[in-house]
């Protein structure tokens, strides 16, 4: 047999390659199966769950039903991203073809019959942006209409960066919130305006800047937060924003250690109705303003939903909600819900809260296998704990090492 | 018949062929004839399709030169196109993998009248032994053209007379053969027909015996008008 | 088709002897670089356990317990297959050039071979292909033998089990060789292979037109890069993303499959119409 060498080489690459993609096939992914599992309350709560998360390298989806790990991740998904988020990918699904290209879910707006989406374009010359202007593009659902126009940012010359923060769409007028980086502004604080664009026209009508009026406060103006939920794509009717301030120092003061940041002095809250075109300055109860700065320092937030503020906040034991109805200026209610060691359920990394439907849903960003309620639903109106719930590592792996799981988001369908 | 038909070669901007044409026949051997650097080699390699020509045509048996073509005609380069550390035997077994033309028993025939080894590495071998073995490869199969390029140069007495000697026998006869060499006196009684190539041009293209016949002329005269006429 | 097979034949025992000394020096390396990595290891360990009296677990703390990654890791394991990767890199220059050496050379003999020429180009790159899979093979053999000269040098405490996809998926670049899907294997080979066609084009373009070819040769390779990015370049290059990922692979395939096409059939061309032996 003269061909004996080439024949050899390729019974070895057959059978070795063959051997192990095989063996991969049918053993499936070596990585533990998780599934939530409920450990107290009522079980159809966290039945509609979804934890998008990592387990070492690789992506898995997480429900009480089991777990799923994303398989074939190929170049493409390594250099385009693989992470969609979840609201994304199911208007892509929807609208294919108007969602091309559309990736950021703060310039998205839907509801019942519209789907609009505005981007800010601009010319990238030396690292430097320069010529914004916004795209602005709509879909009528029912009649598959699309409409697109390009308007160019009103002073476009003195701003950094224009950064979409917000869309919304009211009774034809489309109210796009940014985020602008002023050229030569010392402090680097930026300004949030809302442009507003009439649809039919397709005109830009209005431009104003989110301002307070700073009383009582001392400091310098850090930083403007929208608190609204940018996977929630319509109907909140306030958007909030969280004014927060610093002491006031010069940052190109010598003496000072190249890395030091001023102190947060306290912040303010400005609401934005998004009907009748109003910004105030929300007077908190002093009770929440000692919340909000506290929030600031730990793992809480602050959310918007169905017109009431929604703040947040971890303690060693529990965890405290307090609602303030923008409608009324009053606070609403006040939950403490206690959580078994809290601290050490929590530290791991800042957890993942969403709201929806007045329930809040709390999931541990990290989550290790000893923790026994690392996701905890809440009814909102009474502050009633619905369940809670833990990850459970499945099947043969039981027994095995398993390392941290790390939660990147939570889907509620 | 091999028809070469207006061949035109330029390496750089050296016209080395300025439209040959000549045939060569079916039992016969036709000497391309020229002095070093007339592109005699070049003409063979175009009729092999071994390198490019500019323009001209060329026909073997009325037919362009395709893959099958090798099977029935074949060139002996002037020195041999085999891997240096391979055998004789391990040559001859790479020929006969590839060609159905392979004679294996002429090749056996071939290798006692030359008395070589097969056992032999190729790089171990003599000039006068290679140019053998370079021989041996191209006439053990059964073409009906060969194509040799200077098969006598820059080899000793013997080796030569064993050359000389194929050219007489069996082995030769019936089959078409180019042969180039730039001296003509080892080979004159055998050779059928002469082209006198210059300067990228044929010059004379005639039939020894005719001549002898017709004009009483040996090659060499006629050589001689030609080249210094 | 039985000449391309004799010939990928032919071509792979002509690669033999310097394939045999690759294996043996990857062998060689990466079980003497387990033993190796191992003993120090375990004389570190008992060095400090048993002079320096530092508890067991407060030694595993500093210094981790012995895992395949640290082997794999090492110049032991990454050297030879670097210089595997080299040798194939030359060597799909030198499996050409190699037959225009000398006189009157064997690419002569190759060239009138009655098959198609393209048959001498596909056997050329079938033997690359196939030699680098035989290799990645052979990694895939040792890993678990290293897995287990490990076991027996390292007491079950001090290190970390681990299994061959585990040890792959967390290296640096086992991973590229050995991907975890089939259709990711696919891909990376198929990358592979187009890269050889579209070198072994540029290699035809030389031995073509020579010093010219040279510059063809850059210019085909530049162009047969723009065309597979094309749609990349066009993705990043204006920053929005038109296409979905889905629909990008599918383009990236058919395009990698395109420049493969045009590469053979301008090798076809120049083989049987401008190469000169």
């Amino acid at each position: 047999m003269r061909y004996w060498k080439s024949i050899t080489i390729i019974i070895i690459v057959i059978l070795t390659f063959g051997v192990f993609y095989i063996q991969a096939a049918i053993a499936g992914n070596y990585n533990p199966e998780f599934a939530i599992t409920t450990t107290s309350g009522d079980e159809t709560v966290l039945k509609n769950l979804a934890l998008l998360s990592n387990y070492q390298v690789d992506d898995l989806i997480i429900s009480t039903e089991g777990s799923k790990y994303k398989e074939d991740s190929s170049y493409i998904d390594l250099i385009v991203g693989n992470y969609t988020n979840p609201k994304i990918k199911q208007l892509q699904g929807d609208h294919r073809s108007f969602m091309r290209g559309k990736r950021d879910i703060s310039g998205l707006y839907e509801n019942e019959g519209l789907l609009a989406y505005a981007e800010v374009n601009f010319e990238l010359h030396r690292g430097e942006a320069s010529d914004f202007s916004f795209d602005i593009e709509t879909l009528d659902k029912e009649s598959g209409k699309k409409t697109a126009f390009t308007i160019d940012v009103p002073e476009k010359k003195i701003f950094n960066y224009v950064y979409i923060e917000d869309v919304r769409v009211v009774d034809d007028v489309m109210k796009v919130t940014t985020s602008n980086s002023v050229k030569d502004d010392k402090y680097r604080t930026g300004q949030i305006h809302i442009y507003h664009f009439n649809l039919t026209d397709q005109k830009l009508v209005k431009d104003e800047i989110i301002e307070a009026e700073q009383e009582g406060m001392d400091g310098q103006l850090d930083l403007v937060r929208l608190l609204n939920d940018y996977e929630e794509l319509g109907g909140e009717k306030y958007l909030a924003f969280e004014l927060e301030y610093v002491e006031d120092i010069d940052l190109a003061d010598e003496n000072l250690h190249h890395d030091y940041y001023p102190e947060y002095k306290g912040s303010e809250l400005v609401v934005y109705n998004l009907e009748t075109n109003e910004q105030e300055e929300i007077e908190l109860p002093d009770e929440l303003q000692q919340a909000m700065k506290r929030i600031d320092n730990t793992f809480g937030n602050i959310y918007v939903h169905n017109s009431k503020l929604h703040f947040i906040e971890m303690t060693d034991t529990s965890m405290e909600i307090m609602v303030y109805n923008l409608e009324s200026g009053e606070t609403d209610s006040k939950h403490s819900i206690e959580i078994p060691n809290a601290d050490t359920v929590m530290q791991m990394g800042s957890p993942i809260y969403k709201i929806r439907d007045d329930k809040l849903y709390v999931v541990n960003s990290v989550i290790s296998r000893d923790m026994q309620s690392s996701i905890i639903a809440v009814d909102l109106a009474t502050g009633d704990k619905l369940s809670e719930g833990s990850l459970e590592v499945q099947g043969k792996e039981k027994d095995k090492e398993i390392y941290n799981l790390h939660v990147y988001d939570l889907v509620i369908e | 018949m091999i028809e070469v038909k207006e061949l035109k070669k330029k390496f750089g901007r050296k016209q080395i062929l300025n439209g040959v044409s000549f045939t060569a026949n079916k039992g016969e051997i036709t000497c391309l004839i020229g002095i070093n650097g007339v592109g005699k080699t070049t003409i063979l390699k175009g009729i092999m399709n071994l390198t490019p020509m500019n323009s001209g045509q060329i026909f073997i048996d009325g037919k362009n030169l395709s893959k099958d073509t090798y099977e029935k005609i074949t060139f002996i380069p002037d020195a041999i196109t085999m891997i240096p550390t391979m055998t004789i035997a391990q040559a001859m077994q790479f020929m006969q993998d590839y060609y159905k033309s392979w004679n294996q028993s002429r090749a056996t025939e071939l290798l006692s009248f030359f008395r070589l080894k097969q056992e032999d590495k190729i790089s171990s071998l003599s000039k006068g032994n290679t140019a053998k073995v370079n021989l041996l490869l191209g006439l053990a199969l059964d073409v009906d053209y060969l194509l040799m390029d200077e098969p006598f140069s820059g080899i000793d007495i013997f080796s030569r007379e064993q050359i000389a000697n194929v050219f007489t026998s069996h082995l030769v006869e019936d089959r078409g053969v180019i042969i180039t060499t730039h001296e003509i006196n080892d080979i004159e009684h055998l050779i059928d027909k002469v082209v006198l190539l210059d300067n990228g041009i044929v010059l004379k293209e005639f039939s020894t015996e005719e001549m002898r016949e017709d004009e009483g002329k040996s090659v060499v005269d006629v050589m001689r008008e030609v080249y210094q006429g | 088709m039985k000449s391309y097979l004799k010939l990928v034949n032919f071509e792979i025992g002509r690669f033999m002897k310097i394939y045999l000394v690759l294996i043996g020096l990857t062998i060689l390396s990466q079980l003497i670089g387990v033993i190796i990595l191992s003993k120090s290891y375990v004389a570190n360990a008992n060095e400090a356990i048993y002079e320096y009296l530092v508890p067991f677990g407060q030694f595993i703390e500093e210094y981790g317990r012995m895992s395949m990654m640290s082997v794999v890791d090492s110049i032991w394991f990454m050297g030879p297959i670097a210089l595997c990767a080299a040798a194939f890199l030359f060597y799909i220059f030198f499996i050409w050039y190699r037959d225009w050496v000398g006189k009157n050379t064997f690419i002569y003999r190759l060239f009138m071979l009655p098959t198609a020429r393209l048959n001498v180009l596909l056997s050329k790159a079938t033997t690359i292909f196939l030699l680098v899979l035989g290799l990645v093979a052979m990694q895939l053999i040792l890993l678990p033998i290293g897995s287990m000269l490990m076991k027996w040098n390292v007491p079950l405490d001090f290190r970390t089990d681990m299994t061959i996809r585990e040890i792959i998926n967390n290296s640096h670049y086992l991973f590229i060789l050995i991907p975890d899907s089939f259709i990711q294997f696919l891909i990376n080979y198929g990358l592979g292979f187009m890269a050889v066609f579209v070198l072994f084009t540029a290699i035809l373009f030389e031995r073509s037109f020579r010093w010219k070819g040279v510059l063809l040769g850059i210019v085909y390779c530049l162009i047969a890069s723009a065309i597979f990015l094309a749609p990349l370049i066009y993705e990043f290059g204006i920053q929005a993303s038109f296409f979905y990922p889905v629909e990008l692979l599918i383009i990236e395939i058919i395009l990698g499959i395109l420049v493969i096409a045009i590469s053979i059939w301008l090798s076809k061309f120049l083989l049987n119409k401008k190469v000169t032996v």
